[in-house]
């Protein structure tokens, strides 16, 4: 997987910044997938999920939507988000958003 | 004041000279495009202020395709780097004690910011435009705050001669004196650190815990 061009990386920025304040908090990378999930659900926002794999991979939403209604299983989902992370990692995003204006705050150093 | 940076976009590498005046007023007036951008949090035209601000600082403009095909770190670090080195060097009385809360003026528009620096400079100088956009950005600010400092020296000298300068007072019924109001970059001073005593009656009483862990005790002064 490539990482994202810019356009797509500041749609993600902003489908990540209702949950800023929680992702900082987080100690590694296997709970930051868990306070997206846990945010999206909240907000009845779950189509994000799609969204994000459809940025991140550079694939239309309706392929990603077809390929999770094929998976459904949430470790699979969770697994591919997680593997488009590893290539956009979502402290760096963060970062960008701060750099950029679209966000407040920057990452913090769960250390 | 004169260096450069070298970035990486599209797996080419470009150097990226500091910027002089004019370039300098180009980058600004686009950072300010993205930053109402990114205030609408309108994707398609951060891109784009992106992609304009990262070619106007190059000496030959960037394609829009390596611009596009890039990573989005390689974009972003570009940005911020760019932006970093371009930051202005020195401590200049206008800049740090400008007004932020000033609304646009009436007759704004795009280009405002470039033409109402170069309108000064050449105005007080006689440079052409080149000359003008040539200079340095510290530069260009000192001979802009010299420019400033003439002008409101006139003003106070025409505000002196004149009667709006001496308002009649009814309590002691005389004229009054009364000098222009100077800019507050021109009279703000620096505040200094005075080193002031406490009257030991006013210390803490009691265990104290302190931030770092550390305890202090102080008993009451009798």
């Amino acid at each position: 997987m490539e990482p994202m061009k810019i356009g797509a990386a500041i749609e993600v920025i902003k489908i990540l910044k209702p949950h800023v304040d929680e992702l900082v908090k987080a100690e590694d990378g296997a709970s930051l997938i868990g306070i997206l999930s846990k945010g999206f659900a909240k907000d009845k926002t779950d189509e994000n999920i799609g969204r994000l794999l459809a940025l991140m991979e550079g694939k239309k939403l309706d392929e990603i939507n077809e390929r999770i209604a094929a998976n459904p299983e949430v470790s699979i989902v969770f697994m591919n988000l997680a593997g488009a992370f590893t290539v956009n990692p979502i402290p760096d995003l963060i970062d960008a958003g701060l750099a950029l204006g679209i966000l407040d705050r920057g990452w913090e150093d769960a250390a | 004041m004169d260096s450069s940076i070298n970035i990486n976009l599209g797996g080419a590498e470009y150097t990226v000279p500091r910027a002089r005046l004019g370039t300098h007023l180009t980058l600004e007036t686009i950072h300010a495009e993205l930053i109402d951008a990114a205030a609408e949090e309108d994707s398609g035209a951060m891109s784009d202020s992106l992609f304009r601000y990262i070619s106007a600082a190059l000496p030959d403009r960037l394609e829009r395709d390596v611009f596009s095909q890039s990573p989005w770190y390689e974009v972003l670090n570009a940005f911020i780097t760019i932006a970093t080195m371009n930051l202005i060097d020195g401590e200049f009385a206008i800049l740090k004690y400008a007004r932020s809360d000033l609304l646009p003026v009436p007759w704004n528009h795009p280009q405002r910011l470039r033409i109402s620096w170069i309108h000064i400079l050449a105005k007080a100088y006689n440079w052409t435009r080149e000359e003008i956009e040539n200079l340095w950005v510290e530069d260009a600010i000192g001979f802009i705050q010299e420019i400033e400092a003439d002008e409101q020296a006139n003003k106070e000298f025409i505000h002196s001669l004149s009667e709006v300068a001496y308002p009649y007072s009814e309590t002691t019924k005389k004229h009054k004196y009364v000098p222009l109001q100077k800019p507050l970059w021109m009279v703000k001073r620096a505040v200094e650190e005075v080193e002031t005593l406490l009257d030991r009656r006013m210390l803490p009483i009691g265990v104290i815990h302190h931030a770092d862990g550390t305890e202090s005790e102080y008993e009451a002064v009798q």
